[in-house]
């Protein structure tokens, strides 16, 4: 028989092995997520089509000087030499962000006007490892209806509200990148949460009205918004346990108007930077990589 | 000074409506893709392309060109109504500025059929098991 005190012992072991608390350095990183809606690789890799525009051509370089300095030259950037899918069948922007959010393929949304059953996100897998802030910001209102319409353990702040302006009258509900971005930063400063994520959508807006000019003008925005983010926090707590991840739904099809069953408009790519996230630019993965590897990513960012 | 609230409203038709739920972002180079709700009324017009059924819920996709016209499936139908607020009478024909469609449309659409829908069939790695990018030692 065991007597109370190697009970006791056996107790006291297991309370002070390594594995049962969390490392006295560990820290939770403060994770940006930043979606850009429907930006093919096409101008992130190759820079402005000719075909589309009679301007100037513009290098991928200059058009995101942002992604590629951070992603690019001091962190990650995949979909060039490693291709990044979105799963599909449908690629359109609902079935991409649920794929993103979920971690897993989607079988129960093909159109954007569903309303998904809720199922356990990133948010979740946070929100159990102690994040204490967590807000989801967006240009496209439908994106709340990722969520669970009661929830309550995070910030949601989507679409436009009255008092703004009217970018795309066909949709009135759809709040312009620019104040999405105002909002979102004003949240960053004042509330420092530990994961937001920021939703944008004009690229793709001006891309289905067939606005080349414009749809360019929304990514080289969408780029500097990413560099202010960077350079505003860089020096500060926050900033120093920041990682910054940007990825987009879906690419454009072969008409770059539009994006649907075409597989064309499956590519996406990613940029990341910043805590936890190596110098090696360019990945390059003996395997198909999918929107549905984000989840696993970002729980490996914080994990380690 | 407010307004009274029945100033506010706009007049509905009587007759009985049938909401039209548009879908824009599929195919914007269309300006009108409709999703019945139910086959309470046929939509004739050549450049009609596809149709799709969803679930248990009957539902045909239907992109139209100009000119379209709307004919009564339903006795009891004269409207129907799309979520850009517009109303259609049936058996009307409409100018609208609905663009040209393109081949490509017509391809993507022929062989949608949701409600048998094999979701193996159509995406490239089923049983993908998504994993971190980045891993320990990178």
């Amino acid at each position: 028989m065991f007597g109370l005190k190697s009970i006791l012992f056996a107790f006291l072991l297991l309370m002070t092995s390594p594995s049962s608390y969390p490392k006295p350095d560990h820290i939770n990183p403060n994770i940006v997520l930043i979606t850009i809606d429907g930006v093919r690789t096409q101008e992130v890799f190759y820079g402005t089509d000719s075909s589309l525009s009679s301007d100037d051509y513009i290098s991928e370089t200059k058009l995101f000087p942002n992604i590629y300095n951070y992603g690019a030259e001091n962190g990650i950037m995949i979909g060039r030499d490693s291709p990044m899918y979105a799963t599909g069948p449908v690629f359109i922007s609902l079935p991409g962000y649920l794929e993103i959010m979920r971690g897993a393929q989607v079988k129960d949304c093909f159109v954007n006007t569903c309303k998904p059953k809720y199922k356990s996100t990133i948010l979740d897998d946070l929100y159990y490892k102690n994040y204490s802030n967590i807000a989801v910001f967006s240009s496209w209102k439908p994106i709340r209806n990722i969520f669970d319409k009661d929830e309550k353990r995070f910030h949601f702040n989507n679409g436009r509200t009255n008092n703004l302006p009217i970018i795309f009258p066909e949709d009135i509900s759809y709040r312009a990148d620019e104040d999405t971005i105002y909002e979102a930063f004003s949240y960053i400063e004042s509330n420092s949460p530990q994961f937001i994520w920021i939703s944008l959508g004009d690229a793709d807006g001006w891309a289905h009205r067939n606005n080349y000019e414009k749809y360019i003008d929304s990514l080289q925005r969408s780029d500097q918004f990413i560099g202010q983010i960077i350079e505003r926090y860089k020096n500060t707590d926050y900033g120093k346990n920041m990682t910054i991840i940007v990825t987009t739904d879906h690419g454009r099809s072969k008409i770059w108007t539009n994006h649907f069953k075409d597989k064309e408009s499956s590519k996406v790519w990613m940029m990341m930077y910043g805590y936890n996230i190596s110098k090696l630019g360019f990945m390059n993965i003996n395997h198909k990589l999918y929107l549905s590897d984000i989840r696993q990513t970002i729980l490996h960012i914080i994990n380690n | 000074m407010k307004m009274k609230k029945k100033y506010m409203k706009e007049p509905e038709p009587k007759e009985k409506l049938i909401m039209f739920k548009g879908e824009e972002e599929f195919f914007p180079g269309a300006d009108l893709l409709l999703r019945l709700k139910s086959s309470l009324a046929l939509i004739e017009s050549p450049n009609v392309i596809g149709y799709g059924l969803q679930g248990n819920e009957k539902q045909y996709l239907f992109i139209l060109a100009n000119p379209i016209r709307l004919i009564d499936g339903n006795s009891n139908l004269k409207y129907i109504k799309c979520d850009t607020g517009n109303y259609f009478e049936l058996g009307k024909q409409y100018n609208t500025s609905i663009h040209s469609l393109r081949e490509e449309l017509n391809n993507e659409l022929k062989d949608i059929n949701l409600d048998a829908f094999d979701y193996a069939k159509f995406v490239d790695n089923p049983n993908y098991k998504p994993q971190s990018i980045i891993h320990n030692g990178f």
